[in-house]
């Protein structure tokens, strides 16, 4: 006999909620084969049997939200072997990139991917991605329907469930996961056509599950930047205000001329998580001015070298900023209730602004990294995450944060950091304005950061401290390439 | 760079053929009266009665020459002035010149070019059909319909050079249409092109009403409808390669033609698109023809039955639902 457990499908995985099964009881199941819908709080993926036999019982129904490691089928003989017990990332990391991989589609993102800060800046005038979502319009579609629990057909077909949809919506659905009989059709006769799977895939879906409860603090959040420019340089701490139940929408009634569209799931997540971290983590802010000329011309330099990998202005915040983080331990820790987690390693998230959402993918070891290989490594991530493909390995692992709006006319800006984060640094634009060198008056090529902190994990000096340390940095960029 | 009417591009691809001593062109009306359409006006001073010959009303005389001299080496170009006529020469098409190279083991070709029109207007129900699919249904002839200045030269030219029986088939409605016709200008029997881009729609047509299709496309965009438009050219060999890029894209699809809507090549292209884009298929395919009757003499009626802009627009914002 086998227990099918809920597998670890990320390093700060908790709990899954089972969406859907995809074998019944009495089914035989291959080892290898999806035998059921996971949803965690950023993904939905299939998982895999870990061993061959016939599904005798099921532990967990479809809507459960279960713990890792706990049991959720039994699988009677086959090969008999145990399910592996859930290690970190270990027997579930195969299967995760897998299960990304199916999970991840050509016409969808899938589902919900926690997000984090905007624009990544490429220093050649920036790319031009927005953070807007792109949503369908949903035709009959409001969230009552959207949050639906039943399991009867969203339109209410009574001829023996027979749903009229067109193949590219049977396909679009079959690929996302989505049963077809959930969509609602804006199509004559009620037939459900392509942009309504889009827009039920989109709007987070009359999945049977409910949303997840909000996660533990481990899960890294969403930050918005703020609309004002101007941070607030003193370390005040913040009361805790409630954070306002971003999932549920108010049904009010809508004048002519609004539209009303579901919120992606991963609009939800960032919704939530936005005022999860905004509420109870007293931010403060640190702002500085930097002299990026020097940066600027190594730059130019480093790039007509001839190499391979372009460099770009956001690689070297990045790496400056991992190195000058190696001072002040605290501002790499994590936040855990009564205790602070520091860590051994410097692994910075990358805000990208993808079509859903934003997103904030990490790359491991920046301090210990050479320049290129950073650059190299987060254009790669950033690919992937844009195209939907990265892994939540890769969107949690984060230890603080880098959000680049320069590539807008953005002078500074104050971003939400990243439970369980404890910092995140906001850069704008690199303006030519006239400095004092020297007791004389030079252009210089002024860019402003605003670190956001945790004031809980640590003070306004030192803030200001590894801000003066930022700067030296890329004031004397030579230092970035040691 | 040129501009100049559809009759214009065929005189000048006309002329330059006639260069060539093998060419000669036979039909009805073609030289003492200038031609009905006024395609070959003045060829019978300008090049003489051995190549521009007058026949009497002896369609299957006409073509059956056009098919002896050409399996004897000559490239004879044989005019059928009306399309409806063409019956009269099925024998000669279908049974000898689709047939000969095969028939003879491939020792013996017939590149044998038949121009033709399509067209309507007040002409009554023998002389207002088009019979497009029956051509197109037999293997061993190429039907070609271009829809443009460019293409006519162009693709008249290609027939000319092609060593198979080919119809080139015009339309009455289309002698004036004027567009430029850039210098050197090539075309291919047998491949598509992309007449508009768009995103909403696939319209999938040929000849004629690839006009009507642009400016009903025309309209349509300032309601932010964009219409992809595919002239096909040649009907077959038909290319669908472009309409089913287009047809994976928008998932719908509107087919337009000049011809009965039923078990016409309407039908083949749709059968096409549904076989080989069945997973990008997001509504049924419509198709836009003459309606299923013979065609009536007087004005009120017949535009009842022929393809119109608002048609087209009608299938298309049903396409779209």
């Amino acid at each position: 006999m086998a227990e099918v457990t809920m597998p670890k499908m990320g390093f700060d995985m908790q709990e899954g909620t089972i969406v859907r099964w995809l074998k019944k009881v009495g089914d035989e199941v291959k080892k290898g084969e999806p035998i059921a819908e996971i949803e965690t709080d950023k993904v939905t993926i299939e998982i895999e049997s870990f061993s061959s036999g016939t599904l005798t019982q099921i532990v967990a129904d479809e809507g459960a939200v279960v713990a890792v490691g706990a049991p959720i089928a039994i699988l009677d003989g086959g090969d008999g072997a145990a399910a592996p017990a859930p290690s970190d990332g270990g027997a579930a990391a195969t299967g995760d990139t897998q299960q990304a991989q199916t999970a991840q589609q050509v016409e969808q993102k899938a589902g919900t991917q926690a997000g984090a800060a905007p624009e990544q800046f490429t220093g050649e005038g920036g790319e031009g991605s927005t953070g807007a979502a792109q949503q369908t319009e949903a035709a009959a579609q409001d969230s009552g329907s959207a949050a639906a629990t039943s399991a009867e057909p969203a339109n209410g077909r009574a001829d023996g469930g027979h749903v009229p949809a067109s193949p590219v919506a049977k396909r679009l659905a079959r690929e996302n996961n989505v049963d077809i009989a959930q969509v609602s059709g804006s199509g004559p006769g009620g037939r459900i056509v392509r942009k309504d799977v889009e827009a039920f895939v989109q709007g987070g879906g009359a999945k049977t599950a409910p949303q997840p409860a909000a996660q533990p603090a481990a899960q890294p959040a969403a930050q918005q930047p703020a609309a004002q420019p101007q941070p607030a340089a003193q370390p005040a701490a913040q009361p805790a205000a409630q954070p306002q139940p971003a999932a549920q929408q108010p049904q009010a009634e809508q004048r002519p001329g609004t539209r009303r569209e579901p919120m992606s799931r991963l609009r939800q997540t960032i919704a939530r998580r936005m005022a999860q971290s905004k509420g109870p983590v007293p931010h403060f802010y640190v702002t500085t001015e930097i002299d990026m000329g020097a940066a600027m011309a190594l730059r130019k330099q480093l790039n007509a070298s001839g190499g391979d990998v372009k460099i770009t202005v956001n690689d070297m915040i990045v790496k400056a900023s991992a190195i000058a983080i190696g001072k002040y331990p605290a501002l790499n820790a994590s936040f855990a209730e009564d205790s602070l987690d520091y860590h051994d390693y410097v692994n910075v998230s990358i805000a990208v602004a993808t079509d859903n959402g934003l997103l904030a993918p990490a790359v491991t070891d920046v301090d210990k990294k050479s320049l290129g290989t950073i650059s190299a490594e987060a254009k790669e991530l950033i690919e992937r995450t844009r195209n939907g493909k990265a892994t939540p390995d890769e969107l949690g692992r984060g230890t603080f944060s880098v959000s680049n709006l320069g590539m807008y006319p953005v002078d500074s800006f104050v971003a939400i950091i990243n439970p369980p984060q404890a910092m995140i640094l906001a850069v704008g634009a690199v303006n030519e304005q006239p400095v004092v060198r020297n007791g004389e008056i030079t252009i210089g090529q002024i860019m402003k950061v605003t670190i956001s902190i945790d004031h809980r994990v640590s003070d306004g000096a030192v803030g200001a401290q590894y801000l003066a340390e930022l700067k030296r940095l890329l004031e004397n960029p030579m230092l970035i390439l040691l | 760079m040129a501009v100049m009417t559809v009759r214009e591009a065929l005189r000048d691809a006309l002329r330059e053929q006639l260069k060539d001593d093998r060419v000669f062109i036979i039909g009805e009306d073609i030289g003492y009266y200038g031609s009905t359409y006024g395609v070959t006006a003045g060829f019978l001073e300008e090049f003489g009665p051995d190549k521009i010959r007058d026949a009497p009303i002896a369609e299957a005389g006409i073509v059956g020459i056009g098919v002896g001299s050409a399996m004897l080496g000559m490239r004879p170009i044989c005019e059928i002035m009306s399309v409806n006529f063409s019956l009269l020469a099925f024998d000669q098409l279908i049974n000898h010149a689709a047939k000969l190279h095969y028939m003879f083991g491939g020792q013996i070709q017939c590149p044998m070019v038949l121009r033709t029109t399509n067209g309507w207007r007040n002409l009554s129900a023998t002389h207002s059909q088009s019979f497009d699919s029956m051509f197109a249904y037999v293997p061993g002839l190429k039907v070609v319909a271009p829809a443009t200045p460019a293409d006519m030269k162009a693709l008249f030219k290609a027939s000319m050079e092609d060593p198979d029986p080919v119809i080139f088939i015009e339309h009455t409605l289309m002698y004036g249409v004027k567009d430029e016709v850039p210098d050197g200008y090539e075309a291919k029997i047998g491949e598509s092109r992309l007449a508009r881009e768009g995103k909403d729609v696939t319209i999938v047509t040929y000849s004629r009403p690839v006009h009507l299709c642009m400016e009903v496309a025309e309209k349509l965009a300032q309601e932010g409808i964009e219409c992809e438009i595919i002239d096909l050219r040649t009907i077959r060999p038909m290319d669908m390669s472009k309409a089913l890029e287009s047809f994976r894209k928008t998932g719908r699809a509107v087919v337009v033609s000049e011809e009965w809507e039923s078990h016409g090549v309407q039908a083949e292209i749709t059968a096409r698109l549904y076989e080989h884009a069945f997973d990008y298929l997001d509504a049924p395919i419509a198709r836009v023809g003459f309606k299923e009757v013979p065609f009536p003499y007087a004005t009120n009626l017949e535009n009842q039955v022929v393809v119109t802009p608002e048609r087209i627009t009608d299938a298309i914002r049903k396409v779209l639902k």
